[in-house]
């Protein structure tokens, strides 16, 4: 349907396609916040991109598949003979995390629930923050804690000759791991609703019977995401398990046996390598197995919390 | 009556109310056991997210003492007998295993009236049960007071004149938190005797 040009008609009273300042304003507003969105996706495809191609060079020519993830020979800078067998340094960084998880999760959950569900007013307010404090103390302060004072108690407490280990840095990464993972399981716990708590209250049931029969069910997807956030967190960390766990290629078999991660060894090595040199590219490749192992990790997380709001 | 009104934190009560002949804000009166005997329906249908059968035992299992597990076809006749007398066991009976929240609030409301029963309480207690509901879930519900009327001391709530004359025997009008007046139902409607109750039962106010 075509109505009279509005240029033909003498006063525009009736200017149905005038566009204000407002409309310009929204439109820049929403290309902005377009870029922002998107730079996201751009900057992960780009970091993609460029390990990749780093690590390329050795996946391509020196690497051996079966020797990378069996043999525990992790010797790049070896004369005759270099290998690259990254069994020992993947087994380091599951046992850290594994044993940080095993620390983490009851403290974490405890402490949601505490907040969530039994704390009142001023002591659910105080333990919040505090919490957030914890979350912020930086990653080598929580390093130097485990060198300086439980490196020690370990020797005295259960007579080894070191402190740094497995159990150190496990302890070390558990205690790092359980203030993010307290906070969104606890985000998880308050998106129950009250009403939940209030039909089960009325029937009589107490706080721990509400929590147990109701609200933990109600939230089991955020508790599953919360957890899988710290470990990819326990993954990822790089200077509090450098210093703690002793730093020495070694299959452990022990709780007390020194460890080297996946990541404290890219920070170890990489400032030493020649760029372009296969030691350097294969510390890259270690940076891809990292990043695939994170991203599923991650990716997971968010699939389990959508499927609460699918709900 | 059962407390609920604790969890606000903000409210003060005065005066008392009995329940078999004790004050339920006496001093050694155990809030658990005052909520077992007075069951609470709510304005909105509120079941657990749980299955009809599991809202259904919720209560039961709460009070039941630890450890100690009532064989399956116990429960099952428990659920069945509760869904029975609240009118909607042959609407659910083939699909117990479903969550609760996926019904239709009238049969929520129900439900919620129904989880109460196998806790074996005394006295009732609906705060406006039917204000989330349409006329005709309305009626289904106070149908269903009738139901259990004589089987349980009922204490219902209500802003809808109409509802407190067709669903109840005995009739309390309260102002402003104080009982201004307390009659049988037919009495109250036809001869007030206070003139605030007259007042608000012709609608000048309210």
């Amino acid at each position: 349907m075509q109505t009279a040009p509005s240029a033909t008609s003498p006063r525009r009273r009736h200017d149905l396609d005038r566009r204000n300042l407002s409309w310009y304003v929204d439109k820049v507003v929403q290309v902005l916040v377009f870029v922002g969105g998107a730079s996201a996706i751009v900057f992960i495809i780009g970091i993609f991109v460029f390990i990749s191609k780093e690590g390329y060079g050795f996946i391509a020519h020196t690497m051996d598949v079966a020797e990378f993830f069996t043999s525990p020979r992790w010797a790049p800078t070896s004369e005759h003979n270099p290998t690259y067998g990254a069994l020992a340094l993947i087994v380091g960084t599951a046992s850290v995390t594994g044993l940080a998880m095993l620390v983490a999760v009851p403290f974490s959950l405890g402490a949601a629930i505490f907040i969530a569900e039994f704390a009142r007013g001023k002591t659910r307010e105080i333990l919040k923050v505090m919490v957030e404090l914890l979350a912020a103390i930086p990653s080598v302060v929580w390093g130097f804690i485990g060198l300086s004072i439980l490196n020690p108690l370990i020797i005295d407490l259960f007579d080894v000759p070191v402190g740094l280990g497995i159990l150190n840095s496990g302890l070390i990464l558990g205690l790092m791991a359980a203030p993010i993972m307290t906070t969104i399981a606890e985000d998880a716990l308050k998106a129950v609703p009250d009403h939940y708590r209030e039909a089960a209250e009325a029937l009589g049931a107490t706080r721990w019977q509400v929590t147990r029969r109701v609200v933990l069910p109600a939230a089991r997807n955020g508790l599953v995401a919360a957890v899988l956030l710290g470990v990819g967190r326990g993954f990822g960390e790089t200077m509090a398990v450098l210093m703690a766990s002793g730093h020495s290629v070694n299959l452990p078999t022990s709780v007390f046996d020194s460890v080297r991660a996946l990541t404290a060894t890219i920070a170890a090595e990489l400032g030493e390598t020649a760029h372009g040199s296969d030691h350097y590219s294969a510390l890259f490749t270690l940076g891809i197995l990292l990043f695939v192992v994170t991203f599923v990790i991650n990716l997971t997380a968010d699939l389990v919390i959508r499927g609460i709001r699918k709900k | 009556m059962n407390r609920i009104i604790e969890r606000l934190g903000y409210v003060r009560t005065t005066g008392t109310i009995e329940v078999h002949g004790k004050d339920v804000y006496g001093e050694n009166v155990e809030l658990i056991q005052v909520r077992k005997q007075v069951g609470m329906v709510f304005q909105r249908p509120n079941p657990l997210p749980l299955s009809i059968r599991d809202n259904v035992l919720f209560g039961y299992r709460v009070h039941q003492p630890e450890g100690r597990k009532a064989p399956r076809n116990r429960r099952d006749d428990i659920v069945e007998d509760a869904l029975r007398q609240v009118l909607l066991w042959d609407a659910v009976k083939d699909k117990l295993g479903r969550r609760a929240t996926a019904l239709s609030l009238e049969q929520q409301q129900k439900l919620c009236i129904a989880r109460l029963l196998p806790v074996k309480p005394s006295v009732l207690l609906m705060d406006e049960p039917c204000s989330a509901l349409d006329p005709a879930a309305t009626s289904a519900v106070e149908e269903l007071l009738w139901e259990l009327r004589g089987r349980y001391s009922i204490l219902i709530v209500t802003h809808n004149m109409a509802q407190a004359r067709r669903a109840s025997d005995e009739c309390i009008f309260m102002l402003l938190g104080k009982v201004i007046e307390h009659s049988k139902t037919e009495e109250m409607f036809v001869t007030p005797t206070r003139k605030e109750t007259a007042d608000y039962i012709e609608g000048r106010y309210g």
